[in-house]
């Protein structure tokens, strides 16, 4: 299938916040990384583009946009080309919520062709 | 009445109209920009007392997250008022990303940098659009606002006149 829309706040939780089930135990119910796990990693492999709408909430910390997006790379392990040619996110009024994912992404991406050229050194 | 008087009086309708709406535009700028620099430290003063009280992360990022909105939206609302781009939005994503768990979230210090950062351009940028224009500026900006109010009350001439012909016909 090719394109797929994700509403965060309908398909996943109306009130998401925190990385883990550290922060929200016993679960991690709402979480950045319960995100990341039951909607954006299937399908990210199941289709070619896929947009995540962020709308309807404006409370996302920065904890659970790393853990979601940011971990597509550094826990998920997908390759950063990946991420960036097939996923995209919108926040129709927040902008500085994009910002922020973007941000977290490109660390995240650094890190790992970091690790990468390490990895071929050795 | 002569049409001269008529036409005088038009125009010194405008001009008080125009003078009056000015200032009122104004002190409207002036309001929400104390207002939305008296939010952006009442959050810092509320990340401090939660740094200081070892409140959990999450709770000081949901608190921080919940009054972040709020000030984006008051940034909205003067660059609204203002219409144009006055102060944009990149000190507030630097807000947004604190990470209370490490640094520099966990240090008020740093915090504080960041905060008083957006505070410091949120001034500046009044200061420089409003206050320090030099005489040039001025008198294009006044123009600009007179031409605006009087396409704005000419409208207005021509649906009263609308109106009156309507009823005159009826």
């Amino acid at each position: 299938m090719k394109s797929l829309e994700i509403t965060v706040v309908k398909d996943f939780n109306p009130h998401p916040k925190g990385r883990d089930e550290k922060d929200v135990p016993p679960d991690g119910k709402g979480t950045g990384k319960h995100f990341r796990e039951s909607c954006l990693e299937p399908a990210m492999k199941k289709h070619e583009q896929v947009h995540v709408t962020l709308d309807g909430y404006n409370r996302y910390g920065p904890s659970f946009l790393d853990e979601a997006f940011a971990g597509l790379i550094h826990s998920s392990g997908i390759p950063p080309k990946e991420v960036f040619n097939k996923l995209t996110y919108s926040h129709s009024t927040l902008k500085s919520i994009e910002d922020v994912i973007k941000s977290r992404i490109n660390s995240a991406a650094t890190v790992y062709l970091q690790k990468n050229i390490e990895n071929n050194q050795e | 009445m002569t049409n001269t008087q008529l036409i005088m009086t038009f125009i010194g309708w405008i001009v008080i109209f125009a003078i009056s709406a000015r200032t009122l535009r104004r002190n409207e700028i002036s309001r929400v920009k104390d207002n939305l620099v008296k939010k952006i430290e009442d959050h810092l003063k509320i990340i401090d007392s939660l740094l200081k009280s070892d409140s959990a992360p999450l709770e000081i990022e949901t608190i921080s997250n919940s009054r972040c909105a709020q000030v984006e939206f008051y940034i909205e609302q003067l660059n609204y008022i203002v219409r144009f781009k006055l102060i944009s939005k990149k000190n507030t994503a630097l807000i947004r990303e604190l990470d209370f768990r490490s640094s520099p979230g966990n240090d008020i210090s740093s915090v504080s940098e960041i905060f008083y950062d957006l505070i410091e351009e949120i001034e500046s940028e009044y200061f420089n659009e409003y206050l320090k224009t030099g005489l040039p500026r001025r008198i294009k900006l006044l123009i600009l606002d007179l031409l605006e109010y009087i396409v704005i009350t000419l409208c207005f001439a021509a649906i009263t006149g609308i109106a009156w012909l309507s009823l005159k016909f009826i």
